[in-house]
């Protein structure tokens, strides 16, 4: 209980502060001074400024939105096809289950990483790219847990007995095997929204993050390395809000895992 | 034999074990029935020096030779990945390291034989996974006996198994008591340990309520909770 | 246990011929070919190019000589460097980059196990807390950003260990602890939980009830059956340690394999990018392949 506690207040504060604090400072965006170019932290710059005088914290907080856009929507198609794949591949006909379950088997011994960083190699990284590069190898998992799970809970009593009762499959469905399933799929969410952070980190980190004008907390830390011998806060800054941001993701799904067991 | 002498175990926060005073003596069998949680476990893992390393202890267990110890599961008694021929030297070292490897191996199979098991050789180059619940409960059974134990103690042996495996094994047990070695027989169920026992002895909470020759107590119980394990008992086996 | 390798072998295959026609097909959907405008070429020597690479001949016999290729281990040329093949290139820079992960790994394995046995022998004591804060910490911690966060302090700041290149012992140390710091908390959380799960079986009380010392049970009953579960971690571990190696060679200056790759990218050399995108798919479905025939083969319970 305690680390959902942590978890969640960290990741809200972090959010929440990405999406106010722009609102509130002085800075904009895309000021640049060019006479202030790579200061250190002070009162007036909270995090510095980058190498065109724009006020790092500023920059750190949009970076925190379009980080987050891109692991939530990932996160969200793949929640919606493995959703749909796992369903479909537990409760189809036999051919079918053996179809795809053979499938599924076949792809998931497919590296996703290295084919996401593939994909976006060959297509440009921009946003949208780099959205749909992760979600093509994320389902995966979400499938199988859904796939074994539901199988799981076939064979559990109050299936059996719903099912005896003359229960009709929609009616299952809905009411019987998705109110179990949730734990299970909010678990394996609080999973994938980190792992697509750090997979945005990865490409970013390979030169194929999100591009100029728009920064990423990924390609901002990138940019940071050139200069990490003067200006180091130019890295730590960003990679220290990824860290702190997968941190409190992980510690939120941990404490999820943790409650669930012990049901 | 076993004496125990004003033991109380504390696990944690919960005072497991109270007070409790009893005696085995040599060439007995002793019954101990009790509900699930009165601290029957314990006892048998106090008496064997078994107990978890959180655990305290005061007062006195003595005993005089090697204890022996079953428990209720056998699947998971036995370790799984170690062929029942290695678990087997591992106990024959301690009762009879004297012997060379070879005779271990006959050792082994002659003990097999005794709990009665009928394709020993095969059994002994077996894992655990590849065998039957009362095939498996008798081989701890023998691997209990391979220490050379003056007693055994049986810690909900038949819980786990059917009926009729069930009576095979208390069977057995009568036949290792028959051969001198003394037994304290725990179960929940009272119908088990009247097949066998001289003596009953009750706990609940942590404390021995009742001890006594078992006829007697059958016919004329003290405690309540003794009436009710009684007649649990009684109604299923009448 | 024959029919279950027999089944694995043929998932092997499949994946790995999927992963190649896809990337294939993947390569050749892009408008343009490599040799478009990006590459300073003016148009006939262009055209010779595509011709001696084989561009103008129909996708499908294009497809056909590259598994031909393939299978006789030959990855292709690189675009930007003269003389040099993608084969030869793995050939050269794969060692290096082999001895990093795998310098990574055992410092992993043995760093992740020793903490989860000193967690397990000391529950409820400092030590275990420490640890779980150390795990918690640490495997939110990506090994680019870790890497990086070594070479400034230890580098740059403390001056205490070397930081680029590749050749002494020292040199080595930064970048593989940088591969192994997630690996090795996760090992050591997982081994930890396995390891008390095993000590609460009944057959860890058998064994004492033998006489056996806690140190004998420990290490004969209770140790064989958790390091078979670390067993399947590992497969997953090393696609990780790999991965990471990509980055870790560029910020450490390595002259390995992942540098290559890296560098194949922001070169547009697309004959590397894809052969080198094949050579370590393939070796990740290859040993996440082995490691699970090596569990089914020391677990009595599968065969």
């Amino acid at each position: 209980m305690k680390k959902i506690k942590i978890g969640a207040v960290l990741f809200l504060l972090i959010t929440l502060t990405a999406l106010c604090a722009p609102l509130l400072s002085p800075h904009l965006y895309h000021e640049t001074h060019l006479a202030i170019k790579n200061t250190a932290p002070s009162t007036l710059f909270l995090f510095g400024t980058d190498e065109l005088g724009r006020d790092l914290f500023v920059r750190i907080c949009f970076g925190v939105r379009i980080s987050l856009l891109i692991s939530l929507a990932a996160s969200g198609i793949d929640l919606i096809i493995g959703l749909t794949y796992g369903t479909l591949a537990a409760l189809s006909g036999r051919r079918i289950q053996i179809l795809l379950g053979r499938l599924l088997e076949i792809l998931a011994t497919v590296p996703n990483l290295l084919l996401a960083t593939f994909l976006t190699i060959l297509f440009g990284c921009g946003i949208r790219t780099i959205i749909i590069a992760l979600s093509i190898t994320g389902w995966i998992g979400m499938a199988r847990m859904v796939r074994a799970h539901i199988w799981q809970l076939q064979t559990e009593e109050f299936m059996i007995a719903a099912t005896s009762l003359g229960a009709s499959r929609p009616h299952l469905l809905r009411y019987h095997l998705l109110p179990h399933l949730f734990d299970s799929i909010l678990v394996t969410v609080s999973l994938t929204i980190p792992s697509s952070i750090f997979a945005e980190a990865f490409l970013s980190f390979l030169g194929l993050g999100v591009q100029a004008p728009l920064a990423s907390l990924g390609s901002m830390a990138n940019e940071g390395i050139v200069s990490l011998r003067y200006y180091p806060w130019r890295f730590f800054f960003p990679a220290g809000t990824i860290y702190l941001l997968i941190l409190s993701l992980n510690l939120l799904a941990d404490g999820l895992q943790e409650r669930r067991e012990r049901c | 034999m076993l004496r125990v002498l004003d033991l109380s175990v504390l696990i944690g926060q919960k005072k497991v074990l109270s007070n409790i005073n009893f005696s085995l003596k040599q060439g007995e069998i002793v019954g101990l029935v009790g509900k699930s949680g009165s601290g029957k476990s314990s006892l048998a893992k106090a008496c064997a020096n078994l107990l978890p390393k959180g655990a305290e202890l005061s007062g006195k267990v003595e005993s005089q030779g090697r204890i022996g110890i079953i428990f209720q599961d056998p699947s998971s008694a036995l370790n799984p990945v170690l062929k029942i021929q290695t678990q087997f030297l591992e106990s024959l070292q301690m009762g009879s390291p004297q012997l060379s490897k070879q005779e271990k191996k006959e050792e082994a199979v002659r003990l097999l034989q005794y709990v009665g098991i009928v394709e020993p050789y095969r059994v002994l180059s077996q894992y655990p996974h590849q065998l039957s619940g009362g095939t498996k409960q008798r081989i701890l059974i023998a691997l209990s006996l391979a220490l050379k134990p003056t007693i055994l103690i049986a810690d909900e042996p038949t819980t786990a198994l059917d009926t009729i495996t069930q009576a095979k094994i208390l069977d057995l047990f009568t036949k290792i008591w028959q051969d001198g070695i003394s037994i304290l027989l725990i179960s929940h169920d009272l119908g088990v340990i009247a097949q066998l026992s001289e003596r009953l002895l009750v706990i609940d909470a942590g404390k021995l309520i009742e001890e006594g020759p078992l006829q007697s107590i059958l016919r004329k119980p003290q405690h309540p909770v003794t009436q009710e394990l009684i007649s649990a008992a009684r109604s299923f086996y009448d | 246990m024959l029919i279950h390798i027999l089944k694995k072998i043929a998932i092997l295959i499949s994946s790995l011929w999927i992963v190649i026609t896809i990337t294939f097909f993947l390569v050749h959907a892009l408008p343009g070919d490599p040799f478009t405008p990006e590459l300073p070429l003016s148009e006939e020597v262009a055209a010779a190019m595509r011709r001696q690479h084989g561009l103008d001949q129909p996708v499908l016999v294009q497809y056909i000589n590259y598994l031909k290729n393939l299978a006789q281990g030959e990855l292709g040329p690189s675009m930007r460097y003269e003389g040099q093949t993608v084969q030869g290139i793995i050939a050269s820079s794969f060692p290096i980059s082999a001895l990093l992960g795998m310098q990574a790994l055992l410092i992993a394995v043995t760093a992740g196990i020793s903490l989860g046995i000193v967690g397990t022998l000391r529950r409820g004591g400092w030590q275990e807390k420490g640890i779980l804060l150390l795990t918690t910490l640490g495997i939110s911690l990506p090994s680019a950003i870790l890497a990086i966060l070594l070479q400034y302090f230890f580098g740059f700041k403390w001056e205490l260990l070397p930081i680029a290149c590749w050749g002494s012992f020292a040199q080595t140390l930064l970048p593989s602890l940088s591969l192994a710091a997630i690996p090795t908390v996760s090992i050591a959380r997982f081994f930890q939980s396995r390891l008390v799960e095993v000590l609460q079986q009944d057959y860890i009380l058998i064994a004492r009830s033998k006489g056996l010392s806690e140190m004998r049970t420990l290490i004969f009953h209770a140790m064989p059956n958790a390091l078979l579960a670390v067993l399947t971690y590992l497969g997953p571990l090393i696609a990780h340690i790999l991965m990471g190696s990509f980055i870790v060679e560029k910020v450490y200056a390595i002259p390995g394999l992942g540098q290559w790759f890296v560098s194949s990218i922001s070169n547009n050399d697309y004959t590397v990018t894809m052969g080198l995108t094949l050579f370590y798919g393939a070796l990740l479905m290859f040993s996440t392949f082995l490691f699970d025939l090596l569990q089914y083969w020391l677990d009595p319970r599968r065969s």
